[in-house]
């Protein structure tokens, strides 16, 4: 099998480029981006499939600093550190230089999370090859808690959510029995096999937010782009000496974020941040335009990129939304993700990790040299992008079961949803892993109580299953102690 | 007591042992989060009520809002009838003029020009070259 030839390029390069839009518009994301290219993926074997969803993860991820520095309005919620100083830079005339410092730490975060991905996927799926039903339970309710220890002062609406999406997730048959739940009468055939994937996605995270951008006007939040033009300081390689360090801790914190499920890339580059600030030797520099500040942020957010693909390739479980949207086309091309993944599809794998450093070093050239004309993009009105997208959508939630009138309908319903929970405050990532995850919760859950007759003592009776209830009870006693804190500093302020 | 810690799976009722106990966490996460709500509001000497919070941003777009809800249900209503590609070029040229306005010829011609090359590109590229079904 070629892994690898000019339609895999072409069709990466594609990726990388809608993604750099997608990001650079503010109120578009990385996930929207993946998420209604998702249908295209029928079109094409998972292989080509894989060069264009990853494209357009690193494009939109990467895209979003050139509003940050610009004009300090974060164009992805993972490039808000990115203004901080990348926007003062480009005040003084520094903008080019800025952009071209963003993107080579970029760069820089997404190959290292690229080698920890490498690295630490087959050891961590050798371990979870040994998982018996009890303990695939129990890394499925960890990937819940940890949700709750990191949603910063809004723990238990974290795991409402997680849990709501489990509860989604059920809406249909069980597998065990073939009897239904939740299911109105009307909607018996529909609702055989619960809610699709794809509806559910498309609308959480790109419907919604066309009812954001529609409630706010859909107006743009800025005027022309003067900063570029004028030039006080070239961006030359050498900005980066001394940053060796700062680079290498930025992205490893990005990547240690990016592994845990269900927090987002605001976290890593807001804690990357944090800790840049804590090391430095000149803090009181920071947000008023170090070269530090700016490249600790691109490297967390892009550091994020390979290690949210670490859980989902080792443990099946996604370690942000936009790789919970990735677990959608593997489910499409009926390739199950989990332990045996990598053992299995080894050639997979491998296309994994060259389609990831193909989208990193496009995602630089296509930005670093073109970068005046690539910064034009945050011109685009989203009023005219937005119903081209609206388009897309229906196209995606109508194929996922192809030709299914009742999915485009969940597409909408799910989109009011989502609109609803920004509305009161509930995260919708935690939202769709639990979406996600809760079949295979309820599956694990019953067959290991079958093992054991029923008893609940079966989930504290083997060793592995210990230290994951460690980690569970650590994650929230952090999640207790952190909610704590938070809620101090609050009411401090 | 060993029988608390017991949970039997009866096969015609196994269905149901997952959706309860998920819903009883629900309730009592959701009943926390009421209380937790409620102690904030007596802490700011407010009294608790749902019309203090505003739903809606202060002067929300009215229009626009509410008015891609109704064109969304209308074109998933007339998808089946008119087609992928006619009820294309009216909706995405309805949702232009509703989110860019009608300022002036202009702004309606471009609309126009997108609803065209949009809706005919992804009908062409999905339905024919890639051979996906389409409305």
């Amino acid at each position: 099998m070629a892994i690898f030839g000019i339609t895999q390029f072409l069709v990466a390069l594609l990726g990388v480029v809608v993604g750099i839009i997608f990001g650079a518009i503010p109120g578009m994301t990385a996930t929207m981006a993946v998420a209604i290219f998702l249908p295209l993926t029928y079109a094409y074997d998972l292989n080509t499939s894989i060069f264009l969803l990853l494209g357009l993860y690193v494009g939109g991820i990467s895209g979003g600093l050139i509003p940050a520095i610009l004009i300090n309005i974060p164009g992805t919620p993972s490039s808000i550190t990115t203004g901080f100083d990348g926007h003062p830079m480009a005040k003084r005339g520094e903008a080019e230089r800025a952009l071209k410092i963003g993107i080579t730490a970029s760069l820089l975060g997404g190959i290292f999370s690229l080698v920890c991905l490498w690295l630490f996927t087959p050891p961590l799926a050798r371990v979870a090859i040994n998982f018996s039903a009890v303990e695939k339970f129990l890394i499925i309710l960890f990937a819940l808690t940890i949700i709750a220890a990191l949603s910063k002062g809004n723990m238990i609406r974290g795991v409402f959510a997680g849990f709501l999406g489990v509860l989604v997730a059920l809406v249909g048959a069980f597998g065990d029995n073939n009897k239904l739940r939740m299911v109105p009468d009307m909607f018996k055939i529909d609702l055989m096999g619960g809610f699709e994937l794809l509806p559910v996605l498309i609308g959480l995270f790109a419907i919604s937010q066309m009812f954001e951008q529609a409630e706010i006007g859909m107006r743009r939040e800025h005027g022309p782009d003067g900063e570029l033009e004028k030039s006080t300081r070239k961006f030359s390689f050498k900005d980066f000496k001394g940053q060796l360090v700062n680079v290498i801790r930025s992205s490893g914190i990005g990547t240690f974020v990016g592994v845990l499920p269900g927090v987002g890339g605001s976290a890593a580059s807001l804690l990357a941040y944090a800790q840049t600030k804590n090391f430095s030797k000149k803090p009181e520099e920071l947000g008023k335009g170090a070269v530090e500040g700016l490249v600790s942020s691109e490297s967390a957010n892009n550091g994020l990129t390979g290690g949210a693909l670490i859980p989902l390739l080792s443990l099946g479980i996604p370690g942000d939304s936009t790789t919970a949207v990735l677990i959608g086309a593997f489910m499409l091309q009926g390739i199950q993700v989990g332990p045996l993944f990598i053992t299995q599809n080894p050639d997979i794998w491998n296309v994994i990790l060259i389609a990831l450093l193909l989208c990193n070093i496009l995602m630089f050239v296509v930005m670093f040299y073109p970068i005046k004309f690539i910064s034009k993009i945050i011109n685009i009105p989203p009023a005219r992008l937005y119903p081209v997208i609206i388009i897309m959508c229906i196209v995606g939630a109508y194929t996922s079961r192809s030709g299914n009138m009742f999915d485009v309908w969940s597409l909408l319903l799910f989109g009011i949803i989502g609109y609803v929970f920004s509305k009161i405050g509930i995260p919708s990532a935690p939202f769709l892993i639990g979406f996600i995850l809760g079949g295979d919760l309820e599956k694990y859950f019953i067959d290991a109580l079958k093992g054991s007759g029923g008893n609940l003592g079966v989930f504290f009776s083997r060793p592995i299953g210990w230290i994951i209830w460690m980690l569970i009870l650590a994650s929230i006693a952090y999640a207790v102690w952190d909610n704590n804190k938070a809620k101090k500093a609050a009411e401090l302020a | 007591m060993a029988e608390l810690f017991k949970i039997n799976v009866i096969y015609s009722t196994s269905h149901l042992v997952v959706p309860k106990i998920v819903t009883g966490i629900l309730i009592i996460l959701g009943l926390i989060i009421l209380v937790q709500e409620f102690m904030k509001k007596k802490k700011e000497g407010t009294t608790f009520s749902f019309k203090d919070k505003k739903f809606f941003e202060e002067n929300y777009d009215k229009i626009k809002f509410w008015g891609s809800l109704v064109l969304f249900v209308l074109y998933i209503a007339l998808l089946d009838i008119l087609g992928f590609l006619i009820s294309g070029l009216i909706f995405v040229f309805l949702f232009n003029v509703l989110f860019a306005g009608t300022k002036n010829i202009k702004s309606i011609m471009v609309s126009g020009i997108i609803s065209i090359v949009s809706s005919v590109s992804i009908w062409y590229v999905f339905g024919t070259l890639f051979n996906i079904t389409l409305p």
